[in-house]
């Protein structure tokens, strides 16, 4: 019993405090869908519950990324999301609610969205999770050489779909 | 890293908001943990109910008595063995009785009938001579365990042509 309380307390401890980074990596990785990052992001703690006793004093975070990018690269072949219709939309963001920052992210999840999932998350782990070309190939479990051909590609296409908002030098 | 990789990288950090880990997730997280707990503990039932069962048929096909698996005739043997030849010559009608070798190689070793079986074909004697188990004194019992008289495959049924028999024949035809 005692060591199941200490389990789940080491457990919440690293959730809330990894939470806010792993909801944004899982935001990045689904192109900006909040719900299906909440819900990868679920699905892959729930993992880690299971196998925290394991790796709880190895990398729990490198075991959590990697569901999220396996799960995201997995939902992404689904055709269905589970989104029903419902007579009253939901709360959308007020005028007053739109500021730099917020268009910034979603000119970015715009643009992360475009891209195939698996380009999306090489281009994710590199640029964001600064991961070596290496540990991406590991992460997405494919060859060096496939995974540095996901990120430039995916880098290609986000040059030209954000050109207008990162402005060339020179 | 080009200009437009370090502002790719800048906007993937600064879009990051601040997201506190809320008790509805906490609540959400531990269903997930119970759904998934209760989904192994029945994947792991079901697996030992199909284990038990595929076992219990296992056994239920097994059959009952094992003395009917049991070979009802011997596995048949090559007609012909022109590589080894047989220690026991066959029986050839045409023998004269007169023989040198007294034993048997096909009969019991208490058979009295035993020599006037023997061939001693003057075409053939050098295989029947040359045999150490035809030489050999009456009271010897042949190697094949043809004294045994449940065996139904002693060498001495099955129909064997030997060289040196097709040799006689050929002698004396």
């Amino acid at each position: 019993m005692r060591v199941e309380q200490s389990r789940a307390e080491g457990f919440d401890g690293f959730v809330a405090a990894r939470w806010s980074a792993l909801f944004h990596l899982a935001r990045l990785l689904v192109g900006g869908d909040r719900h299906r990052a909440e819900d990868l992001l679920q699905e892959a703690l729930v993992k880690l519950w299971f196998v925290w006793p394991r790796i709880a004093e190895e990398a729990p975070e490198a075991y959590v990324r990697k569901v999220l990018v396996r799960a995201a690269a997995r939902s992404a072949r689904r055709r269905w999301w589970g989104e029903r219709p419902v007579e009253q939309l939901p709360d959308l963001a007020e005028a007053g609610d739109v500021s730099a920052a917020v268009v910034e992210r979603s000119r970015l999840e715009a643009a992360l969205a475009q891209l195939p999932p698996r380009q999306r998350a090489a281009v994710v782990l590199r640029y964001y999770q600064d991961l070596s070309e290496k540990q991406v190939a590991e992460v997405l479990g494919c060859p060096v050489g496939t995974a540095r051909s996901h990120a430039s590609r995916g880098v290609a296409r986000l040059r030209r779909i954000l050109s207008d908002v990162i402005e060339p030098v020179g | 890293m080009d200009h437009f990789e370090r502002e790719l990288a800048r906007m993937m950090r600064d879009t990051r908001e601040h997201t506190p880990f809320e008790a509805e997730h906490r609540a959400r997280l531990r269903s997930g943990v119970r759904a998934r707990r209760r989904a192994r503990t029945v994947q792991k039932a079901a697996g030992s109910v199909l284990a038990v069962a595929g076992l219990g048929l296992g056994f239920f096909m097994l059959p009952r008595d094992p003395g009917e698996n049991r070979p009802q005739a011997p596995l048949p043997r090559p007609a012909m063995s022109p590589a080894f030849p047989s220690p026991h010559p066959t029986r050839t009608p045409e023998a004269s009785p007169s023989g040198t070798s007294t034993a048997s190689p096909t009969g019991t070793a208490g058979e009295p009938s035993a020599p006037a079986t023997t061939p001693t074909t003057a075409g053939s004697s050098a295989t029947v001579s040359s045999d150490p188990t035809a030489t050999a004194t009456e009271t010897e019992q042949p190697p094949s365990g043809t004294g045994t008289p449940s065996a139904p495959t002693t060498p001495s049924s099955t129909p064997t042509v030997e060289a040196s028999d097709m040799t006689a024949s050929v002698d004396s035809g």
